[in-house]
């Protein structure tokens, strides 16, 4: 009788084995053979995993995702003559690049914040990647629909108990956002922040998929195209019954009595340092109609309200007991946040 | 006393103290279900396991059968990420001791009795032995590469060179953690 003596041990001892053996060596593991690999991917949940902070995806190369593909023209004004050819030239480059190969470049960076691998891959081969990972904090960068979609799918399917998302520059599609949406429910436990920032497409970021991401602690939506995000006064409600730091909403279909309805939620449900900031199309929200709305909701101690009329940015400040309203005009709200 | 026999032709038998045979979960579940019938006089067959590897079994629970019982952890069960915190840590601290350190078949000559052990501990449900020998194992191949991995456990690889190709791309990042 040929004794083979491992292939023999059931699933529990291999599993046993793997549980000792240390988070960075599972993927050997894994490469040793087909049967180890199914164990390995059946029971990848209750085997240690690698403790990342971060996981940065970008689908150029480091050095020239510092370009927007969604606003050139922003760069280009503020900038000389041969910057903007320099620039001209590596957004061509750029366009190429993806158009070529397609890949995505993936950073690693472990807790004590040290780039542990830099190394591309193409979006496809990303089935099976993140589950070696628990990843404190993603950032999408400059993805297109098809490799946000992929991407999405596969750390899904990961499992990697992610606290913040940020999602930039990138381009939203009906299916990305989906895939988006089955994200966040599947993460909804450990997350606690999400971020989209100067996203094409972000119109279709709206409260439903918001709601997917359960109780957050930070929300930024910053929409910078002329389409706003679909995100309505029903998503600022929603905060009002957990506790949250802060909320920034840029260019969202809020209502004046939503932002009245959540002063009156804070001044009975005080929460430390919380703050919310709120630019909206200016016609929708004016301060007076905050501040009638507010005294109409017995709320007095408004320390701070700019009778401005029709605004444009607003932001709310609760310390402590003290509540503040800042409302802007258009005309002079530098440096508001 | 408890008589063991091995799966050999003529089986050999080992005559060991009842407290100390109870150290394997599936014999004291067998020795409570026959409660009543003299099991002194009745030799207990174990198909899986031959004689030099019964032999070690023999010798490691006559070695801990005055251990106390090992405390009974629930295996982590589904996702509460929620105590993602205590996830940190979540690999199971084991420390092989001194006496099992010299009992256990660690030449390399020797691996498939380590390997015929683990599996004979497996069937009998000893867990303790099985942690510290899949303990013992881990340490060994971490931190070694694939091949040396699969040499060492006798794998045969069974992966097309294209599927092998693949794999290692894969887990290019993984190396040199």
């Amino acid at each position: 009788m040929t004794i083979e003596p491992v292939t023999k041990l059931a699933d529990e001892l291999l599993i046993t084995i793997f549980q000792y053996v240390g988070a960075t060596n599972i993927p050997i593991c894994q490469a040793v053979c087909g049967r180890w690999y199914n164990v390995i991917l059946r029971h990848r949940n209750y085997l240690p995993k690698i403790h990342l902070s971060e996981l940065r995806l970008l689908q150029s190369s480091p050095y020239e995702s510092y370009i927007s593909p969604g606003r050139p023209t922003d760069v280009a004004m503020r900038s000389s003559n041969s910057l903007l050819a320099r620039i001209r030239n590596s957004l061509k480059k750029l366009r190429e690049k993806r158009a070529a190969t397609g890949l995505l470049y993936v950073r690693l960076v472990h807790q004590n914040r040290s780039t542990i691998s830099d190394y591309s891959i193409e979006p496809s081969a990303l089935r099976n990647h993140f589950q070696h990972f628990i990843i404190d904090y993603v950032e999408f960068n400059c993805l297109n629909g098809s490799a946000l979609n992929t991407t999405l799918k596969s750390l899904t399917a990961a499992r990697t108990q992610t606290r913040r998302v940020r999602i930039s520059r990138c381009r939203l599609g009906r299916l990305s956002i989906a895939s988006l949406g089955q994200y966040f429910e599947m993460e909804q436990d450990s997350l606690r922040g999400v971020s989209f920032h100067r996203c094409q497409g972000s119109y279709l970021v709206d409260d439903a998929l918001v709601a997917k991401a359960g109780e957050l602690d930070r929300l930024m939506v910053f929409s910078t195209a002329v389409p706003c995000t679909a995100l309505t006064g029903a998503t600022l409600r929603r905060f009002e019954a957990f506790t949250f730091s802060s909320v920034c909403l840029i260019r969202c279909n809020t209502k004046t009595e939503d932002i009245a309805r959540l002063v009156q939620a804070w001044a009975e449900n005080p929460r430390q340092n919380a703050s919310i900031s709120i630019d909206c199309p200016y016609y929708r929200v004016n301060a007076t109609g905050i501040s009638v709305a507010a005294r109409e909701l017995g709320v007095t101690d408004l320390v701070q309200l700019s009778n401005c009329g029709l605004i444009g940015r607003c932001k709310l400040e609760r310390n402590g007991r003290i509540l503040k309203v800042l409302c802007r005009d258009r005309e002079n709200d530098h440096d508001f946040y | 006393m408890i008589q063991l026999c091995s799966n050999d032709d003529p089986p050999v038998s080992f005559t060991v103290p009842r407290k100390a045979v109870e150290l394997s979960k599936t014999i004291k579940t067998m020795l409570e279900d026959l409660e009543g019938f003299d099991m002194e006089q009745t030799p207990i067959p174990l198909p899986n396991v031959d004689a030099p590897t019964l032999e070690l079994i023999v010798k490691w629970v006559e070695q801990h059968q005055d251990d106390p019982p090992p405390v009974e952890k629930p295996r982590v069960e589904d996702d509460d990420s929620d105590d993602s915190d205590a996830d940190d840590d979540q690999e199971p601290e084991v420390v092989i001791p001194e006496w099992d350190k010299k009992f256990l078949p660690t030449d390399d000559e020797q691996k498939n009795q380590l390997f015929k052990l683990l599996n004979a501990a497996n069937y009998l449900e000893i867990k303790p032995l099985l942690d510290i020998g899949c303990k013992y194992v881990a340490d060994k191949i971490s931190g070694q590469t694939v091949e040396w991995v699969r040499d060492y456990l006798n794998m045969e690889n069974d992966y097309t060179p294209e599927e092998e190709a693949k794999l290692k791309e894969e887990i290019a990042w993984a190396e040199g953690l």
